[in-house]
């Protein structure tokens, strides 16, 4: 077992009339298969899997390195539920068998990922 | 517009033979904000069942449920109403679509001032049931032509016996969702057990929360979801599904964990819990569409 720290932090002067300042941390326990960082191209193709639906819970790390297009986050069943943005990430868990597939919208965009398998 | 940024920070000494120490930050911009909101769950499960309150209980006088009703809706949105008539003193049939002018027991829905029913579908029970009864009456009335007719399941309910006693529905057509609602919080029926929230309570995707509405913000919109329970590995664990076709679990979130995403909002992103009480805490930044 080993450990991964994740701390977010959210912040703005002017979302409202009350300054936003957020900041959320936890120690997640992890375990292997892991995949450290990686950059690949995501092509507008469908069916490009990160995590098959094999069991287990994956905590994941995503951040879209292209200037201009966005990335979709998907199931392995092709369910759209997310859309990254040029520039912007996500940190999130992914269920239990739902997998995960990354797909670019526009054009290809490279896209640095890793993930931790639950421990 | 307002500017959000968004830090994240990961660090880890143990799992490889080098240290991670990454941060990554991000600004969005969005002209709207839910603020910081918290939702308690209730609802442990994604099995939509109606149940009543004690299956052998005797319920001497139908009279007594005569216009009480329950909205069911389905996958596609077709919503019925199903209306308890009073059976020993009136000839309607379950399965029946009820007018402004049927005798549903001691009068017409006009003379009762029961307009909300007509059109509902018609339960009918007599004298001297049971509630358990009350329950399989009420599965003939989905089951029928005139009620959902297939778009729902509606399940044989077990034999007469002590306490709660459930029919669950489901979706008989393979690859869709079997997730309906239930409107317990709105119906007029006082057999139905609902305030308990349990595992044999009625339950359906009205006890999920809506954490993120798919027609709130255009996409993308910022959204960051956290589980303020204390971490426990089978207890308080958040669910995270899309209200689509699918309706299958996308993300779960333990307790002291969160999530941060950019959201497509192709669907409702609704959320349960393994253990009822389980409160999330959650905010969207985005641009209203």
């Amino acid at each position: 077992m080993s450990t991964l720290t994740a701390q977010l932090t959210l912040s703005s002067t002017n979302s409202t009339s009350n300054k936003l300042n957020l900041t959320v941390s936890d120690t997640l326990t992890t375990s292997i298969p892991h995949q450290g960082l990686t950059r690949v191209a995501i092509t507008t193709a469908d069916d490009q899997q990160i995590l098959s639906t094999a069991s287990g819970i994956y905590y994941v790390y995503i951040k879209n390195l292209d200037a201009t297009n966005f990335v979709i986050l998907q199931t392995v069943a092709s369910v759209q539920w997310g859309r990254i943005s040029a520039g912007e990430f996500a940190f999130f868990a992914v269920n239990d068998s739902a997998g995960l597939e990354l797909r670019a919208d526009t054009a290809s965009c490279n896209v640095e990922y890793s993930y931790w398998t639950k421990g | 517009m307002a500017t959000l940024t968004s830090k994240l920070t990961l660090q880890s000494s143990d799992l490889t033979s080098d240290a991670l120490s990454l941060t990554t930050t991000t600004t969005f911009t969005g002209s709207h904000t839910s603020g910081l909101a918290r939702e308690e769950l209730k609802s442990v499960s994604k099995t939509i069942r109606i149940t009543c309150v004690d299956g052998d209980a005797d319920v001497p006088a139908a009279l007594t449920h005569q216009g009480q009703y329950i909205d069911i809706t389905d996958n596609h949105g077709l919503k019925k109403r199903y209306v308890f008539i009073d059976g020993s003193n009136s000839t309607v049939a379950t399965g029946t679509i009820l007018a402004s002018d049927t005798d549903i027991g001691s009068n017409t829905p006009a003379n009762l001032g029961l307009l909300d029913i007509v059109g509902g579908i018609a339960i009918d029970v007599t004298d001297g049931m049971q509630q358990r009864d009350y329950i399989a009456t009420l599965v003939l009335a989905i089951n029928h032509a005139n009620g959902h007719n297939g778009s729902i399941t509606a399940g044989a309910i077990a034999a007469e016996a002590d306490g709660p006693q459930s029919t669950t529905l489901t979706n008989p057509t393979s690859g869709e969702s079997g997730l309906f609602e239930v409107a317990a919080d709105d119906s007029t029926i006082t057999v139905l057990l609902d305030n308990t929230k349990d595992t044999a309570a009625t339950n359906s995707k009205k006890d999920h929360p809506i954490i993120i509405s798919k027609s709130k913000y255009a996409a993308p919109s910022i959204h960051y979801i956290k589980n303020t329970s204390a971490y426990h590995d089978t207890n308080n664990i958040v669910y995270l599904y899309l209200d689509n076709h699918a309706g299958s679990d996308i993300m779960e979130i333990r307790g002291g964990q969160f999530a941060y995403f950019p959201g497509s909002n192709s669907a409702d992103l609704r959320a349960y819990t393994s253990t009822s009480g389980t409160i999330v805490e959650h905010m969207a930044v985005g641009t209203e569409s």
